[in-house]
């Protein structure tokens, strides 16, 4: 229970004494060898999460999603059967993309170069001009598919073609943990995108711990991430997995919402809140059954964080363009408003959201350009940062692989 | 240059109709730019107007469907949104802008954010 927690001990490397706590190197975040070798030793041997089973619900509505880091675009489509696949978006031909908007529908995917037409499928179905080919074989020539899973209607593909592990094997306790949860219940988002100077990791790190909350987020956040009972922010757990992290946030139960966030309260449940009433709560949310909990963050490796909270979920995806640039995409789920008050409290709950990570971006451009000054060579984590580490060295084992 | 909808509002709220051309914005990066570019003066002047007025706003609008809501509806509730937009400017940062931020434009909302 929070309310026995000592908040001034330390409490999670004790845990896991095979992590150390010696200070982080930076060479990995600064370094171009060390981006090509995530880039052919992480990148095409995980799961990445493309979208949502909804966002393609009906036959023949799909989805394009590019992967920077793979040179790869991925075309993720909803077949006449019903079944959700991917498939690299290039033709066959002379290796066009074959879809060009991010988001569509179609009855068939048509090449704008030559008119070669695919089934949803991704079988060749019909090549103009075709007789003045050699030896063409449709059937060895369809788009090429990328191995497909859902969990909990997020799809995830991997881009190698005899996955290690399955998605199931891949998500572990993460996967068991939110088995169930309501994911479909909150489709609707509203999403923000931005190209950050910044590592890739470092963007991550940010998102990592709770304890800046207090000082960078003082007023925005502070005081529903702290109190004088836990003045920093310690976590209620942290869980470190295989290649996950898992951290379920403290909330000040005495927080104060302002005027007007008092009055949209009143129509849902909102991203940054405490929930103090845990009778009700889902088994998949605030495992500790704190009365003091905020949401819990799920860092899913290598680039998809999944923060839950009670009625509503948010997401953060970052995909590296270079050592030092990232893309950095966000979306909020809530149900679908159905009137004006809840769409109001949305509006508010979203505005509010970004406007912290707003102070988060500018923060972690800033940590990118004075780390390439070499001034410093490390870092040095306390006890509630272990993810971190964590991170730092699932990174480590999947660039030192020598064979992959 | 994004401008406001100059319908006017449903009857009962005619004090709020000095806010419409500024404030009424369907599009969220139109609030964003409205509420990081107007006087502190000004944002206080729409936010203390509609505060006490959003009881009322939530109560006529919420007799509707949000998706039936059209012309002075549609209006009255763009002029809730920008309240939501605003109202941090107010109660967190004291100012219109999230100091020490990231530029919004460069953390821009998608066009979907808006249907």
């Amino acid at each position: 229970m929070a309310a026995e927690m000592n908040w001034n001990e330390k409490r999670w490397f004790s845990r896991y004494p095979e992590l150390s706590t010696d200070p982080i190197p930076l060479e990995p975040y600064l370094s171009e060898r060390q981006f090509e070798l995530e880039r052919e030793r992480i990148w095409p041997h995980v799961w990445l999460m493309m979208g949502r089973v909804e966002e393609i619900a009906e036959p023949g509505q799909y989805f394009v999603k590019d992967i920077p880091i793979c040179n790869a675009s991925i075309l993720v489509v909803r077949g006449k059967d019903g079944k959700v696949r991917a498939f690299h978006n290039v033709c066959s031909h002379r290796g066009n993309q074959v879809c060009w908007e991010e988001r569509g529908a179609a009855s068939a995917l048509k090449c704008r170069f030559h008119g070669f037409i695919y089934d949803l499928d991704g079988a060749l179905r019909s090549v103009p001009d075709e007789r003045m080919f050699f030896n063409l074989d449709k059937r060895a020539n369809g788009l090429t598919p990328v191995a497909t899973d859902i969990w909990e209607g997020f799809i995830f593909i991997n881009l190698d073609p005899h996955p290690r592990e399955t998605l199931k094997e891949y998500l572990g306790e993460v996967g068991e943990r939110l088995s169930g949860h309501p994911f479909h219940e909150a489709p609707r988002y509203y999403e923000y995108k931005a190209e950050l100077r910044c590592n890739w990791k470092v963007v991550i790190y940010g998102f990592l711990e709770a304890w800046h909350v207090v000082f960078l987020h003082d007023k925005s956040a502070g005081e529903l991430f702290g109190s004088r009972e836990n003045p920093f922010g310690h976590n209620l757990l942290i869980k470190l997995s295989d290649k996950h992290r898992f951290i379920s946030l403290y909330g000040n139960p005495d927080y104060q919402a302002t005027p007007v966030g008092g009055m949209a309260f009143r129509f849902g449940k909102s991203l940054m809140q405490v929930e103090s009433d845990t009778s009700k709560m889902l088994r998949t949310m605030n495992p500790t059954r704190s009365p003091c909990w905020s949401f819990d963050l799920n860092n899913i490796f290598p680039n998809f964080q999944l923060n839950v909270v009670n009625g509503a979920w948010y997401c953060h995806r970052f995909w590296p363009l270079a050592v030092d640039r990232t893309i950095w995409e966000s979306r909020m789920y809530f149900p679908p408003p159905a009137n004006a008050g809840e769409r109001f409290f949305q509006e508010y709950s979203k505005v509010t959201t970004r406007n912290v990570l707003l102070e988060d971006g500018s923060l972690l451009e800033k940590t990118q350009a004075v780390m390439a000054s070499g001034a410093k060579r490390h870092w040095h984590l306390q006890d509630e940062e272990i993810a971190i580490r964590h991170f730092h060295d699932v990174v480590q084992k999947f660039v030192e692989r020598a064979s992959v | 240059m994004a401008t406001g909808n100059h319908g006017t509002l449903p009857a009962g709220f005619e004090d709020l109709e000095g806010f419409v051309a500024q404030w009424a914005l369907p599009r969220e990066i139109d609030r964003i730019r409205m509420r990081w570019t107007s006087p502190m003066e000004e944002i206080r002047r729409f936010y203390d107007a509609m505060v006490p007025r959003l009881d009322a706003i939530i109560a006529h609008l919420n007799r509707k469907p949000l998706s039936d809501l059209q012309g002075p509806d549609r209006v009255l509730l763009d002029l809730s949104l920008a309240l939501a937009e605003v109202a941090d400017a107010v109660e967190v940062y004291g100012r219109p802008e999230v100091p020490y931020s990231f530029d919004p434009f460069r953390y821009p909302p998608s066009d979907s954010n808006d249907k």
